[in-house]
């Protein structure tokens, strides 16, 4: 059933929206996170539903990534981050003390704007988180490893070939081989930060059918640039501005008719 | 910041109001031509009619062209789906004003079966109601868009007032038939127009509200 979800909390930047409250896997509540001295991200309160498309659109510079990042906690490698605020994995924050970064990690993978596979043959990329993690036996390792490329849509066109350097692949297959690594480790949620700004358009949208394809099994969130790139593959889209979240909504709802002027000033290119 | 895309949507936008001027003037002429037993202002009135038919299909072209080439999102989208329909609702309403025209062309070869009151009355609504649909289109105005939806009430009592009327006379003389059927048919016909332009200010409406207020959805 679906209702309309009146966040808790006070504060003024929350969002009401229509979310089905028992499928949010990633609750976001008042995340503030500053380099050094500047707050890059301000009070951001954001529910992310489980098995949909969530993509954060904003003009360069407002946080999108920084938010994304905070998802993995991937902001703890860079000196002088601070973090306020919480974010709940399944009701637990990844924040808390007594939480293993790793463990984290391992549940929300995360894909990078450029392509960053090992200078390893193409089965050593994907088997790498695994065989850190100690993964048991050859033969299941061999097998989990052809889901992976599957799942990543590049089996077919590797199959033949997984002991070659993955360098050798083109832009669009690496880009693909460093999901199907994501992938490798089950995680729960997969973070695209940018995915496709590398890439042509058929490598583009062969990720992007890849993506409307993964969804069925993870959560997704993804950052990007390409506002139709938005409209095209997301259920729910995120706009912020300098910090803040704007405006949170269905996606078809922003891109038709959004609720705030900033946001139907960026979507339609009046600025940005 | 400037668009070029602004520019595009301006050159639609003064498409839609030549269209629209058009439009006003056939409805307008088409009544005239009924009540002032003119038979040259009917010619005038399917040749125009041509006009408008190119444009509709210009401003179709022009739709599609900014839907391919800028992928507008927002407000600019509802803005360019509205234009498309209201394109259509006004290429209609050329339509119905030849048909009010080819009706005038029979009813001028017999005699005045009784003096036009109601019918120019309800011309000069229906050709306001269009203006006014498009002028909330042009200066952004929904409350005037609102308010022709309104008015769609008033030209539709006239309808039935006119029908009524005629009723009376076909049931005295069976020989009035003909030339009342053809006076029952200008009213449907300016009742439609009343319509299209009740469908302009809706779509007007959609393009600057995002609401849909189609078929009373409002109220459900």
């Amino acid at each position: 059933m679906v209702k309309l979800v009146h966040s808790p909390y006070p504060s003024g930047h929350r969002q009401s929206i229509v979310h089905n409250e028992t499928n949010i896997r990633i609750s976001i509540r008042d995340l503030n996170i500053w380099y050094a001295s500047a707050r890059a991200v301000k009070d951001v309160s954001l529910d992310i539903e489980k098995n949909k498309v969530t993509a954060i659109i904003g003009p360069s510079g407002c946080g999108k990534s920084t938010l994304i990042r905070a998802v993995n906690r991937m902001n703890d490698i860079i000196p002088g981050v601070k973090v306020k605020g919480e974010i709940l994995l399944d009701g637990k924050n990844i924040y808390d003390e007594d939480i293993d970064v790793v463990t984290i990690r391992k549940m929300v993978g995360m894909v990078f704007q450029r392509s960053n596979p090992f200078p390893k043959s193409i089965f050593e990329n994907v088997a790498y988180g695994l065989k850190i993690n100690g993964f048991p036996g050859k033969k299941k390792l061999a097998e989990r490893i052809e889901q992976s490329l599957k799942d990543a849509a590049l089996w077919d066109e590797v199959k033949d070939r997984l002991g070659d350097s993955a360098l050798d692949l083109s832009g669009g297959q690496q880009q693909r081989l460093c999901i199907a690594r994501a992938l490798a480790v089950e995680p729960e949620v997969v973070l695209f930060d940018e995915p496709c700004s590398a890439l042509d358009p058929v490598a583009t949208a062969r990720i992007e059918e890849l993506i409307q394809e993964l969804k069925e099994k993870y959560t997704i969130v993804i950052v990007t640039h390409n506002m139709q790139q938005a409209a095209r593959i997301s259920d729910f889209c995120t706009f912020l501005m300098l910090g803040e979240l704007i405006e949170f909504d269905k996606t078809d709802k922003i891109f038709t008719t959004p609720s705030k002027k900033v946001t139907e000033d960026y979507i339609t290119g009046r600025f940005g | 910041m400037e668009r070029h895309f602004d520019e595009e949507l301006s050159g639609l936008k003064s498409r839609l109001l030549k269209m629209s001027a058009l439009v006003e003037e056939v409805i307008s002429r088409s009544v005239k031509a009924l009540v002032e037993r003119k038979a040259e202002l009917v010619e005038e009135v399917i040749k125009n009619d041509e006009v408008i038919n190119m444009l509709e299909i210009e401003i179709d072209e022009l739709c599609l062209k900014l839907l391919a080439l800028y992928q507008p999102a927002a407000v600019d989208l509802r803005f360019v789906c509205s234009a498309m329909k209201i394109n259509n609702e006004l290429e209609r309403i050329g339509d119905q004003a030849v048909n009010i025209a080819e009706r005038a062309r029979e009813v001028i070869k017999e005699p005045l079966l009784k003096p036009l009151i109601d019918i120019p009355r309800m011309g000069l609504l229906a050709q306001k109601m269009v203006k006014d649909a498009i002028d909330a289109l042009v200066n952004k105005d929904d409350v005037l868009a609102g308010e022709v939806c309104r008015r769609d009430d008033e030209v539709d009592s006239l309808n039935n007032q006119i029908f009524r009327e005629l009723l009376t006379y076909m049931i005295e003389d069976p020989k009035t038939i003909t030339r009342a059927v053809e006076l029952i048919l200008v009213g449907r016909h300016l009742e439609r127009i009343a319509d299209h332009a009740t469908n302009i200010s809706e779509d007007v409406i959609y393009f600057l509200k995002g609401k849909n207020i189609k078929h009373h959805l409002e109220d459900q």
